[in-house]
């Protein structure tokens, strides 16, 4: 808690009158926070909005811009059609949503429950198992033998493995359990203790509520990496067809030429014209990417400020 | 509160069970039947690099692969990939999981497999049972066949795989470009370059009126084997440093005498020129940056590089190479005759002499030695030798996918090949079965191993892709073969057969990585203008030296005389 | 909206403990032991499920490590394949090569620490002082989106807009027209370094903030308001409030990222390298591709290079947490 022994003034006198004429102030300061804050957001935003152009673009005009900045003469939406023509991809999107829901799931409860277990250093054990955790973000025991483990417990070619051995996330393990030994308001916690509400109630009306923020990063955390694995597949369940995720078909269409043939086949076959790769590529990755960025302006509202006391209130 | 407590009990509850219930459902069904009869119906996994196995319906209707598990008795399962795969197939070899049949393309992995025990020995299992595997007995009692058997496993008689030899028709070459008709009329009065002298008057003409001269493809300036073959070689040296399986960076100076020369002055002498060319952009100024295939082919496809070499080995990449650079960019326009493929260049040393090797081995197919059924696993391999076998791959089956003429030349059935390949993701309209293609040939052709030696088929495989070339693809063919005819007559140096016996060993290797990796730093930077070529080359060559190459050139002119004195 | 009825302070006081006497404060060991897990019984068994994981699916396949020592035979198995000792790092050490490529690498994540790690936490500083709440949310999803671009796709853009002004490169076109020189980005090896370092800050900034926006999410904002009502200005709340609020979070962030000193991002650096620039751009994961794709097989080299890179990793994080531990912060152990 010594981290937090800030030179702040004395405690909270709530002023919510106050509160509206502070917002009022607008000064030099908050210039040049827009004026940073919007430039950085504008070149990060340039790639992707490239990327988009790209993929609703003609190739011959492709070609011949060099700064795309805004949309082409003709805006052709033949990629995407092609795209959605080709049989694995809506299998691909499915698979890809419930590995990401579910690994998401069972992996935040895990890894979080753990964490806050763990974050009780006093408890005999407990730094034992940190430290086990620890290890594990720097060494591992290499492909061959998980192979071997996931032979022996005959998940290969199964949907589970590329779930199961995610389950706990060691990086965020970590990262929550500093959390709730040092920024969860322990104060809370103490006083429900002392109150008698036991460790089970103060977990759920205390610790869960107010971790909702970091909870709600870590998913995202988590649930992007799951919708951008194809390791698992590729090296586990690729005698499965039926159980690519997305990730690892836009892998392909990047990569490998079967799979681009694959689409412009299909494309073919429903009566488009044969279409140049670069433009099936920039609409796959469109269409890999546009389900996981939804997810985040849905989170963003739990990192709204005030949210933990919101939610204690009640 | 308490639901709270149950809810998280079920939780946890929930997640073991069905940990557990993965692991029961996975663990069933991994457990395949085992063979009891001998010709009982079994499930075979041939696994190939590359296709595609997503269209399902496409797979289910197969009727090639049909006529085979018929013809076999077996029931055939396909498993392929792409990125990641020869790791895939090393990691299954180790758990016990892979396919039945797969490749490899890297001979250390094959050696070293081929010592642990891992592999089956085919011979083994052919020499059983002769009459059962007609033709694969004749080609392991072939003498090249049992040559190879001696260069990978130590011993003539035993066979852990099948070699895939890189057969003749399409030697793999490089250093002939292929230029743009246009700008050659412009700057260069329409004529095609015949010495590298004029082709580099061309460049640096193309460079004056604002387009860039020429692109050798050359991946992050590691791969200088186009730049090698179309300057520095007519002028009698080398300047790409060694390579495995090729004589990159060498010269032959008398028989079997080869001579390393990355780093030899007249090597100094081209690189000054690559950098003069560079510096102008008569050679593009984006090599090595930018992309080879995306960005060199979008500005080639828009008139703005003037020649480009991609390695045009054999005809059918310069009908790829027009469809995709050329086609794509200029959809309304496009004309055979607007690229013009030209001729390999002549320089102070006559034309470039490429050298290779006989009969390369381009892959080894491999049958794990814990296969369930050996014996069907080999009968497959049979049928693929087989003249039936090689019929169903290379033509069809008759009535289906060609109908047999009265000149004995089969005639193909439109579109018929292209529905069944469509499903495994190839769009290149071939005549041709896309699995097994390219068991015995890397070139994937026919081979006629029932009715010649096994040396002789491997090395002149059947091309017939005329017979199913469209009009425009025979044209684009045609308009590459004739430069291909000459380049083999003039530039080709084929090595006489005891070279495919030679052996470098590990440390060569070694020394050959250290090299690549000095002559890459020092070319780019001498060519890139970032190191004044004069007072540089000195450190180049020390350090060169420092790594080995005196060594190396000795070991390779001692591998060759070992090979020559037990293969010649 | 009524008055915050939150009884004391959130920071600051001192807490009674939970546990009055902390078991490992020594004490009646045996005995004690038991009565603290049966009185504690439900936080074990909420480390329970996560602890079983990680022996299965982390501790289970371990074994693996001793591959970095030895020849692997895919017929003998991990367990039966034989030793070969030191000979797999010797012979990296002996490789000039390498020092120039680890050298490389430390440089670049030193870069990475000196500017990526500070920006992301200024990025996420200044998106919090944004106040109006469209553009908030709208700066903060915009600043996410390029993380999820491949390396293949984003190197590709990089090098579109570095180049040349003839060849349309918007940084050297607008040199160009202000009459200054233009800049070989990717193929001056002075440059390459900070090419990689920018470029992944614009890639990865906007992500890596929103761990630190969630920590600052959970600021008790009367404490805003009576900062505020004592007369402090922005910055120094900003100094005063919010950047303690996130201090375990960089903390933990920072011994994280300290661990992979000697890591590096393969895919971006081997998107944008060329021979050109070897001499400040290749790190040891493209020394290692090269060298295992070289006809050396190198297969083992690679695996001893990680083992002994790890086990360096293992060495700073336990050094930096101890100093962490000493300026009485939360580290990692």
């Amino acid at each position: 808690m010594q981290t937090q022994t800030v030179d702040a003034p004395a405690p909270a006198r709530p002023r919510p009158r106050l509160r509206r004429r502070r917002r009022l102030r607008f000064n030099l300061f908050d210039v040049f926070v827009v004026f940073f804050t919007v430039t950085f957001a504008l070149v990060c935003f340039y790639p992707m909005w490239y990327v988009f152009l790209a993929s609703i673009t003609p190739y011959s005009e492709f070609i011949q811009t060099k700064l795309m900045l805004w949309f082409p003469q003709t805006v052709d939406f033949q990629y995407y059609v092609a795209v959605f023509s080709t049989e694995a991809f809506a299998n691909a999107l499915f698979i890809s949503v419930a590995k990401t829901v579910l690994g998401t799931a069972l992996s935040v409860v895990v890894t979080s429950m753990m964490a806050y277990a763990v974050s009780k250093k006093h408890l005999p054990g407990m730094t034992a198992i940190n430290a086990l955790v620890v290890f594990t973000l720097l060494f591992s025991g290499g492909l061959i033998p998980e192979y071997m483990l996931y032979r022996d417990l005959g998940m290969l070619q199964t949907f589970w493995v590329m779930v199961l051995p995610q389950v706990l996330s060691v990086f965020y393990f970590i990262i929550m359990r500093n959390y709730f030994a040092y920024a969860a308001p322990k104060e809370l916690e103490e006083a429900a203790m002392i109150d008698g509400a036991g460790e089970i109630r103060t977990f759920f009306q205390i610790i869960l509520p107010t971790a909702k923020p970091m909870l709600a990063a870590v998913a995202l955390f988590i649930a992007v990496n799951h919708w951008n694995d194809f390791y698992s597949y590729m090296m586990f369940v690729s005698k499965v067809p039926e159980l690519q995720p997305f990730a690892w078909v836009l892998r392909r269409t990047l990569v490998d030429p079967s799979m681009m043939n694959q689409i412009r086949n299909q494309a073919v076959g429903s009566g488009l014209p044969v279409l140049p790769p670069i433009g099936l590529r920039m609409a796959t990755i469109v269409i890999a990417m546009l389900p996981i960025i939804m997810v985040y302006p849905f989170l963003q509202r739990f990192f709204a400020k005030g949210m933990m006391l919101g939610a204690l209130k009640e | 509160m308490h639901k709270a407590a149950r809810w998280m009990t079920v939780v946890i509850v929930g997640m073991l069970s069905t940990s557990l219930a993965a692991c029961s459902t996975g663990g069933s069904a991994s457990n395949a039947p085992s063979a009891s009869g001998a010709r009982d119906n079994v499930t075979i996994t041939f696994a190939q690099f590359g296709n595609s196995l997503d269209d399902a319906s496409g797979l289910a209707s197969d009727p090639i692969k049909k006529a085979i598990e018929s013809a076999v008795g077996i029931t055939l399962k396909y498993d392929t990939g792409a990125e990641g795969f020869e790791d895939r197939m090393s990691t299954e070899l180790a758990a016990g999981t892979s396919p039945d049949i797969f490749p490899t393309w890297s001979v250390d992995k094959f050696q070293s497999w081929a010592k642990d025990g891992a592999l089956l020995d085919l011979a083994k299992v052919v020499n059983a049972d002769p009459t059962r595997y007609p033709v694969l007995a004749k080609i392991f009692a072939s003498t090249q066949y049992q040559a190879y058997n001696k260069l990978y496993a130590g011993d003539p008689s035993v066979a852990y795989g099948i070699y895939s030899v890189s057969g003749l028709p399409h030697p793999s070459f490089a250093g002939v470009p292929v230029y743009n008709q246009a700008i050659l009329d412009k700057v260069n009065g329409g004529a095609v370059p015949q010495t590298v002298d004029q082709f580099v008057t061309f460049t640096e003409a193309a460079a004056k009126s604002g387009v860039a001269g020429w692109w050798p493809r050359n991946d992050k300036l590691t791969n200088w084997s186009e730049i090698d073959s179309t300057i520095a070689l007519p002028q009698g040296t080398s300047i790409a440093p060694p390579a495995s399986n090729t004589f990159s960076g060498f010269v032959k100076t008398g028989d079997d005498q080869w001579k390393l020369t990355t780093t030899s002055d007249q090597s100094k002498a081209v690189v000054q020129q690559l950098a003069a060319m560079y510096k102008d952009n008569a050679l593009d100024s984006g090599v090595g940056v930018k992309g080879d295939f995306d960005d060199a082919y979008a500005n080639f496809g828009l008139s703005k590089i003037a020649s480009v070499n991609f390695g045009f080995g054999y005809a059918g990449q310069f009908r790829d190479f027009w469809k995709t650079a050329w086609k794509e960019a200029n959809p309304k326009t496009a004309k055979v005759t607007d690229l013009t493929q030209g001729v390999a260049l002549q320089g102070s040393a006559g034309y470039p002499q490429i050298y290779q090797f006989s009969a390369p081995i381009g892959a080894f197919w491999v049958v794990p030695a814990t296969v369930k059924n050996p014996e069907r696993v080999v009968d497959l391999l049979e049928y693929i030798a087989s003249e039936q076998g090689q019929t169903t791959i290379f033509q069809g089956v008759e009535g289906l996918t060609f109908n047999a003429g009265s000149d004995g030349q089969p005639s193909y059935i439109d579109g018929a090949w292209d529905k069944i390949n469509k499903a495994y993701g190839t769009s290149d309209g071939r005549g041709q079965y896309v699995w097994f293609d390219y068991v015995f040939s890397t070139a994937s052709m026919m081979t006629e191993l029932q009715t010649k030696d096994w040396f002789e088929a491997v090395r002149n495989p059947v091309d017939h892709s005329s017979l199913w070339a469209t009009d425009q693809d025979k044209e684009l063919l045609q308009a590459s073969q004739s430069v291909i005819d000459t380049f083999v007559d003039k530039v080709v140096v084929t090595l006489p057969d005891y070279y495919n016996q030679m052996v470098l060993d590990e440390k060569a290797a070694k020394i050959q990585a250290k090299l690549a990796e000095i002559s890459n730093r020092y070319l780019a930077a001498f060519v890139g203008g970032q190191m004044d070529i004069e007072t540089g080359w000195p450190k180049y060559v020390a350090e060169y030296q420092a790594a080995g190459a005196g060594d190396y050139e000795t070991m390779v002119n001692q591998a060759v005389q070992t090979a020559k004195t037990l293969g010649g | 909206m009524t008055a915050l009825d939150v009884p004391k302070s959130p920071v600051g006081t001192p807490a009674v403990p939970a546990d009055p006497v902390p078991a490992r404060a020594g004490g009646g060991r045996g005995g004690g032991w038991r009565r603290t897990v049966r009185k504690h019984w439900f936080t074990y068994m909420l480390a329970l499920p996560g602890l079983v994981f990680l022996l299965v699916f982390s501790y289970g396949p371990m074994y693996g490590i001793q591959l970095a020592f030895k020849n692997f035979s895919v017929s003998k198995g991990v367990w039966g394949s034989p030793w070969v000792g030191l000979d797999n790092f010797r012979e990296m050490a002996a490789d000039p090569v390498f020092w120039t490529a680890l050298q490389n690498t430390i440089m670049i994540n030193v870069w990475n620490l000196l500017f990526g790690f500070t920006f992301n936490i200024l990025l996420a500083l200044l998106i919090n002082e944004l106040r109006l709440r469209w553009l908030k949310s709208g700066v903060q999803t915009l600043v996410y989106l390029p993380y999820f671009l491949s390396w293949v796709v984003f190197a590709g853009l990089i090098g579109a807009f570095l180049s040349t002004s003839s060849d349309g490169g918007v940084i050297n076109t607008i040199l160009a027209g202000a009459g200054l020189k233009e800049v070989d980005f990717l193929r001056t090896p002075e440059l390459f370094q900070p090419v990689l370092v920018v470029s992944n800050i614009i890639k990865t900034a906007g992500y890596s903030s929103i761990i630190y926006l969630a920590a600052i999410a959970s600021a008790d904002p009367a404490l805003y308001e009576s900062a505020a009502i004592d007369g402090a200005n922005r910055i120094q709340m900003m100094r005063h409030i919010t950047l303690p609020r996130i201090m375990p979070s960089i903390v933990v962030l920072l011994i994280l990222q300290l661990a992979t000193l000697f890591q590096s991002n393969f895919d971006q650096v081997y998107n944008l390298y060329s021979s050109f620039v070897y001499s400040t751009g290749d790190v040891l994961s493209t020394y290692i591709y090269r060298m295992s794709l070289g006809g050396g097989g190198n297969f083992e080299l690679s695996t001893a290079v990680n083992l002994l890179f790890n086990v360096a990793g293992l060495i700073i994080i336990v050094f930096a947490n101890r100093i962490v531990e000493k300026l009485d912060v939360m580290g990692i152990f």
